[in-house]
């Protein structure tokens, strides 16, 4: 059943993970996604010296001090990597860890003084998403439209900052300013989130919704949105997820999801995904196998032979038995040749098929030997694959600035149709 | 005997072909500079040759064997700004890499390894800085410890990847004179240069490149203005189409299991 | 007055400083600081099995076992980074989440019932807690048992980092001219790696998955501002996480804090003091 507390909670999640999904796209493009990491560790001394000095668990003060040192975390990485020779990476690590123990040092003070819970520290790292109130829930509503405001308001400056920081320095953008900016917001959101999910989640939803959504669109707007979508729908997958069992935390669930849909992106996603990487080269191995037959034939035709069989122009090229075959399916089926009996002709169609692959080998290699100054006996190669590439307008090119040639470097006919 | 041999030598960076059936031999001590405009796959030969690459096809011979066989009579100076200069180590150490082997890393180096860095430091003239920290150098005076520790190594063969970036003239002349001396000791330089201002006068022999090896031959013969203008007068419209084609195809560079018999 | 648990505590945290400050000399060198972290979380899915199969302390095949996830998490990164051509950040940042995240899963779905798993003790360490497995023989105390894990461990690290000081220093200095030379680059990377992951995996219990990369960075990249001779940065960052660990617990002691947070915290206050005299006073850029 799905009571009102749950239902608060899955909305307080799918806010807060789609936000960070949001900011996660800057820190990503900037390439500072760890800088994320480092500032979700340092927030806990924040929270701890809020809490000394204020002497109440007020989440306004917890949340100042998690402000202050959260934006101070961002400066002292900034500064150990320009003012000293350490570089970047060591800043990063030296500051996470560093403003993590000196939190834990005060959380031991206290938890001795009697004042907090010894459960303080696990909280901070997995957070408590069952205790979400109300009031989480609409400060995280809040946080969500001040986000949606300025990444709507200042779109181009940051655009331009996540992709050429130069570029909009030269172009008179205040980059200070931006830059300040997007690490306010970015420390905002780590704070406000923590409490409810925990350090190792806010590192994972400014990272996986991000790279995830890079894969599917090159636009920053369809990124940004992208990335909302997947950090909110593994905010509320992780959150029912973790009712499995009791006492379940709830980031590492939703960290899963995240995963997977990283790990689907990984395979799926267009021109970059597995799966498409794959499918283009099988595609691109069997036009060079079907042209390359082709063009043998044509060869074939050259000297008398007519028509073949499997073993018969296996006699005459290399090519392994099996991939033959199909590539002989493939091109019947395109009706460029003609199957009777295990005998294989070519069509008129497939004839105009392999004059052309002919024609294009012959016209690079020629291009080869007039422009490139090739060598006649390093040309075959080369065109071995150019061939498969050339396209009708690469050709139509080809043959203006050779001025329609009719004969190769090795004196054979170029056939025309 | 050839120092290097290069045949039909492909190699593509991020699916994109860098190098494109590049054939050539090169003689014995002589000073050989590899030109071509920025992007024309200069350094890629190098770090082919070096073995740094795969390569889509072709292959490479040094003094007329296999580069494994000739690792140690081959010495590769990189890029200077390839390291980061802060790391912790005197000139005396990064010439004594010159002497590492494969095998022993875990042994001592011998007296004689480390005599052999000395006189290295010495014939580059940085003695008087042997003990330096590497940063506290200037640009011309690291570039000379990537040479000492190419001498440590006692190699037959120097690949040098733009020995003179960064160089200020002075350096540049005394670097020069040391390649000189070098070569009239029979030893064979091959460097990287993106400069033609400067080469006429020394370089022996000269290979001209721009994705494909436009000439290669005695500097006399080869520095026509036909040949600098199809070297450095921009890439050819078709042909960097066809490349650009290949990139976004993810075409394989070289084809396999198709062959006339 | 020091009591004989003070005086296994302090081993056992030195052990590890200096295991991790050797190791940490080379992760700082060749900016793989962050990798480092990213282990020492990856590495919590495999103490929790080997939590799981047996006792912890007494397996160390088990151990062995854990460190592989050290292992492999650099080659998923690498992996992300080099085939799918992810931004190196992120795959690193991606790998130790998911995987940590994993770890903790795996605890909150085995610990009910087994006692072999304290939650807190796996995620965060409690240095304190290490004397309790005293190995005593004949009637003599001879340490704890993680001590007796950790010390040839510490001995193989210093084996490594001395015997084979050439290997990481030309890998480290310049990993394409070492591979000119026909020198093995794959070895002394994944020889590193496989050290810092069992170190991370055997400080897991004492200090936390955290906490062991304070020891992993701030010693050695304090050497590092402080030496420009890689032979000082190694005895330096021994030196300088010795004192960290002597103040840092004394520190503890006195004031009753959480032990190796407090060691990490002095230790940051070091490099905090080195960073903030060599800003404003360039004398002192080096000095050894």
């Amino acid at each position: 059943m799905l009571s009102s507390t749950l239902i608060l909670v899955l909305i307080g999640l799918a806010v807060i993970s789609a936000v960070a999904g949001v900011v996660g796209c800057y820190a990503f493009l900037r390439k500072r996604a760890l800088v994320g990491d480092a500032v979700a560790h340092s927030v806990l001394p924040g929270v701890a010296v809020g809490f000394i000095l204020s002497g109440t668990k007020d989440p306004f003060y917890l949340l100042l001090g998690g402000l202050v040192f959260g934006y101070l975390a961002i400066l002292s990485i900034d500064v150990i990597h320009r003012k000293t020779k350490l570089s970047e990476d060591s800043a990063i690590g030296l500051v996470t860890t560093i403003y993590f123990a000196f939190g834990s040092v005060f959380l031991s003070v206290i938890s001795n003084s009697g004042n907090g819970d010894q459960a303080g520290l696990k909280d901070f790292l997995f957070g408590k998403a069952a205790t979400m109130t109300e009031m989480d829930v609409i400060v995280f509503l809040i946080a969500a439209i001040l986000v949606v405001i300025s990444v709507g308001v200042f779109y181009k400056p940051f655009l331009l900052l996540s992709f050429n920081k130069d570029f909009a320095n030269t172009q008179g953008w205040k980059v200070n300013f931006y830059e300040t900016l997007l690490s306010l917001m970015t420390v905002l959101i780590i704070a406000i989130g923590l409490q409810a999910v925990g350090v190792v989640l806010m590192s994972a939803l400014l990272i996986a919704p991000a790279a995830s959504s890079r894969y599917w669109t090159n636009s920053l707007r369809k990124m940004m949105a992208i990335s909302a979508v997947f950090g909110a729908m593994a905010g509320i997958g992780g959150g029912l997820l973790s009712l499995l069992g009791e006492d379940m935390p709830t980031g590492p669930w939703v960290i899963m999801i995240l995963f997977l849909f990283t790990l689907i992106t990984l395979l799926f996603a267009p021109e970059k995904g597995y799966f498409f990487i794959r499918r283009r080269n099988s595609n691109n191995l069997r036009k060079i196998n079907e042209e390359n037959v082709m063009k043998a034939l044509h060869q074939l035709n050259e000297i008398g032979i007519k028509e073949v069989t499997l073993s018969s122009f296996l006699d005459k090229r290399k090519m392994d038995t099996d991939q033959l075959q199909k590539t002989f399916n493939n091109v019947s089926d395109k009706d460029w040749v003609t199957k009777t009996n295990d005998v294989y002709a070519l069509t008129e169609r497939g004839a105009i098929e392999a004059k052309r692959i002919v024609r294009l080998h012959r016209l690079w290699e020629l291009y080869l030997t007039q422009r490139l100054n090739f060598k006649e006996d390093h040309i075959h190669g080369t065109a071995e694959t150019i061939e498969h590439l050339i396209t009708d307008e690469l050709e139509a090119q080809l043959v203006k600035e050779l001025d329609y040639p009719t004969e190769d470097p090795h004196n054979k006919e170029i056939p025309y149709n | 005997m050839n120092s290097i041999e290069v045949h039909n030598l492909t190699v593509a960076y991020n699916q994109l072909p860098v190098l494109w059936d590049v054939d050539f031999e090169l003689p014995k001590g002589q000073i050989i500079g590899i030109v071509g405009p920025n992007g024309s796959g200069k350094s890629t030969l190098l770090k082919a040759i070096m073995g740094l690459f795969p390569l889509s096809s072709g292959y490479v011979k040094v003094l007329d064997s296999s580069l494994e066989q000739m690792r140690s009579s081959i010495a590769y100076v990189p890029q200077r700004e390839t390291v980061d200069w802060n790391f912790p180590a005197s000139v005396k150490d990064v010439v004594e890499m010159g002497r590492y082997q494969p095998g022993k890393l875990f042994r001592k180096l011998s007296n004689v390894d480390k005599q052999l860095a000395v006189e290295a430091i010495e014939k580059v003239k940085l003695t008087p800085f042997m003990d330096r920290q590497i940063g506290q150098l200037s640009g011309g005076q690291q570039q000379r410890v990537f040479i000492a520790r190419a001498l440590a190594q006692g190699a037959e063969v120097y690949l040098m990847d733009e020995p003179f970036i960064g160089v200020d003239v002075a350096t540049e002349k005394a670097i020069m004179d040391l390649l000189q001396a070098m070569r009239d000791e029979g030893k064979t330089i091959i460097l990287v240069h993106h400069d033609l201002q400067s080469v006429t006068a020394n370089f022996d022999y000269l290979v001209m490149l721009n994705t494909r090896l436009v000439t290669h031959g005695p500097i006399q013969e080869v520095l026509t203005a036909e040949n600098l203008q199809s070297t450095y007068g921009g890439q050819l419209n078709l042909f960097s189409q066809l490349q650009q084609l290949i990139q976004t195809k993810d075409f394989p560079i070289r084809e396999k299991g198709f062959e006339d018999k | 007055m020091l009591n004989l648990n003070d005086i296994l505590n302090i081993s056992t945290a030195l052990l590890i400083a200096w295991s991790c400050s050797l190791l940490g000399v080379f992760l700082v060198l060749r900016k793989m600081v962050m990798v480092g972290d990213a282990i020492s979380h990856s590495v919590l899915p495999g103490v929790v099995m080997a939590f799981l199969v047996g006792s912890y302390s007494s397996s160390s095949f088990i151990l062995i076992g854990a460190a592989v996830f050290g292992v492999l998490t650099t080659i998923i990164i690498d992996f992300l980074y080099r085939k799918l051509k992810l931004q190196e950040d992120a795959s690193i940042g991606l790998t130790f989440t998911w995987l940590f995240a994993l770890g903790v899963i795996l605890i909150t779905v085995f610990a009910d019932g087994n006692s072999h798993i304290d939650k807190d003790c796996v995620l965060f360490g409690e240095l304190g807690l290490t004397f309790l497995d005293k190995i005593i023989i004949g009637g003599r105390l001879w340490g704890t048992k993680s001590m007796m894990l950790l010390l040839p461990l510490l001995l193989i690290v210093v084996v490594f980092v001395f015997k084979g000081f050439k290997g990481f220093q030309i890998h480290a200095f310049q990993a394409e001219y070492a591979q000119t030379k026909g020198i093995s680059t794959g070895f002394w990377h994944y020889a590193l790696m496989t050290l810092v992951s069992l170190v991370t995996v055997l400080s897991f219990e004492s200090v936390g998955a955290i906490l062991v990369v304070g020891f992993l960075v701030v010693p050695p990249a304090t050497a590092y501002l402080l030496t420009k001779n890689l032979r000082n940065m190694l005895l330096l960052s021994l030196v300088i996480s010795t004192f960290d660990v002597l103040v840092g617990y004394f520190t503890a002691l006195h004031f009753d804090l959480a032990i190796s947070p407090t060691i990490i915290t002095v230790s940051g206050l070091v490099i905090f003091l080195t960073i903030v005299v060599q800003i404003t006073n360039s004398r002192f850029k080096t000095v050894v």
